[in-house]
């Protein structure tokens, strides 16, 4: 059978005259007449037009129903994957099936749904954008401020900023955003994150990822990982994760660096932390140690 | 300017809409009472979310909140066709054995859309039935336009058959 314009023309009833009379010349012709005259008395499927509307048209929730300002947490985020993106400035055009919502508040947040149930919350002063056209072939949000996300299962889920991306490589996950600082948490599932830089950080459960001006740090498991960071961040770093107090007898401490140090074993993070810069340590008791450069 | 929290706005989209939504829900699914649910969720999320959508992009709206909640739905029935009982006037006249005929052609002939695969069965009766044209089609499906054709064209190649099995 052949398939070309006319064949299509004469499906839609679009074929002239003369058209018609070479169409009917192929000898699939009768067949195919036959069909479309009898798919011609297929009744439309019924829907009881009027019940459903004013089903909908008497919604009583269509009040609250826009993103509204409440001030607690949607209790299904505990449930789900967590992640915290902190981030800075975004600028992007509109298309024109592009939502955004905005939050001028200067306190509360706000809650909606994406078009396939995933939900957010926007902190005060934040924007989205996304695009519902496409919603379901590209799950893409851009960030402007601070927001959280819940995010069905589906296709990537990924969430723009100035500062960097954030890709959902697992389930669910939350957002939020700030100016200058770009931070990532995931406490369930998996995220990959890209920098402005271009690089790529994947967090599992409980990893954390906080980039702010030239500092970049990774919290894994039981590992962090720090980026330009001066010794004394460093040791401000290590005095957190294990609760101590570091006094150090130089002060040859500003040099910017890149290290990391286990969050299990605090002989192990002191020697990899700051030990590879020719910094001593000794543990004076439980809660004070001492750092030297002899 | 109109817009979609605007009642009489939103009533409008509903009737232009619906039905075809309800329909190709129906082409799938092969449920009335699911396919109307779907389609009823899907203008109840567009009339909370009114003032977000814009009134030119309601219709792709519902049909892709649709389509998200019909991903969830593994089931799929048999897509039952009513023909109209309405006898077509012929040259020869209606004699009882040329009813019996039709009524045979027409039982081959819903199987026979039954059995296409569930992508060429949906763009064939969308436009047959629904009379929705290729291009909406292919906006509505997130397909192209060539893609319609195609699938319009292997469901005929495929229909056509069936004119054999009839004496």
């Amino acid at each position: 059978m052949k398939h070309d314009a006319l064949l299509h023309k004469w499906f839609n009833d679009e074929l002239t005259d003369v058209e018609l009379e070479e169409f009917k010349k192929r000898q699939e012709f009768k067949q195919l007449q036959k069909i479309k005259e009898s798919t011609d008395r297929i009744e439309e499927i019924e829907f009881e037009n009027e019940l459903v509307l004013n089903r909908i048209l008497s919604d009583k929730e269509k009040k609250n129903a826009t993103p509204k300002v409440r001030r607690r947490f949607l209790s299904s985020i505990a449930a789900a994957a967590m992640l915290l993106v902190l981030a800075g400035v975004l600028v992007n055009r509109f298309s024109n099936t592009s939502i955004a919502v905005s939050n001028s508040d200067t306190s509360g947040e706000l809650t909606g749904d994406f078009p396939d149930e995933s939900n957010y919350i926007l902190y005060a002063q934040s924007k989205i954008q996304y695009d519902t056209d496409s919603w379901l072939t590209r799950r893409d949000v851009k960030l402007e401020g601070k927001a959280k996300f819940s995010v069905k299962p589906g296709k990537a889920f990924q969430v723009n900023t100035s500062m960097g991306q954030v890709l959902v490589l697992g389930t669910t996950f939350e957002v939020s955003a700030y100016n200058q600082v770009f931070e990532v948490s995931c406490d369930e599932g998996k995220v990959s994150v890209k920098t402005q830089e271009q690089k790529s950080y994947t967090l599992i459960a409980g990893e954390q990822l906080i980039q702010s001006e030239n500092k970049m740090k990774v919290s894994k498991i039981n590992q962090e990982k720090l980026e330009g960071f001066t010794l004394r961040e460093v040791a401000e770093e290590i005095e957190k994760v294990y609760d101590v107090k570091i006094e150090f007898s130089t002060n040859e401490l500003e040099e910017r660096v890149n290290t990391s140090f286990v969050t299990d074993d605090l002989d192990k993070a002191l020697k990899t932390g700051l030990g590879s810069f020719g910094l001593k340590h000794q543990v004076l008791n439980e809660k004070l140690i001492k750092v030297t450069d002899k | 300017m109109a817009t979609l929290c605007d009642e009489k706005t939103f009533t409008e989209v509903f009737r232009n809409y619906a039905k075809s939504l309800n329909s190709y829900l129906y082409y799938q699914l092969g449920d009335t009472s699911q396919a109307q649910d779907i389609t009823q969720e899907a203008f109840m999320t567009l009339w909370r979310k009114c003032a977000e959508v814009q009134l030119a992009s309601a219709r792709g709206y519902v049909f892709m909140v649709a389509k998200n909640k019909m991903l969830n739905m593994v089931e799929r029935k048999k897509v039952k066709l009513n023909f109209s009982k309405q006898t077509v006037k012929t040259q020869s006249g209606i004699t009882p054995e040329h009813i019996l005929e039709e009524k045979e052609f027409q039982a081959a002939l819903e199987q026979a859309i039954q059995n296409l695969p569930e992508k060429q069965r949906v763009v064939f009766l969308m436009s047959r039935i629904d009379r929705l044209k290729y291009a909406e089609i292919a906006e509505l499906l997130g397909i192209s336009k060539k893609a319609v054709e195609k699938r319009i064209y292997l469901a005929l190649d495929a229909l056509r058959k069936i004119n054999k099995q009839i004496p």
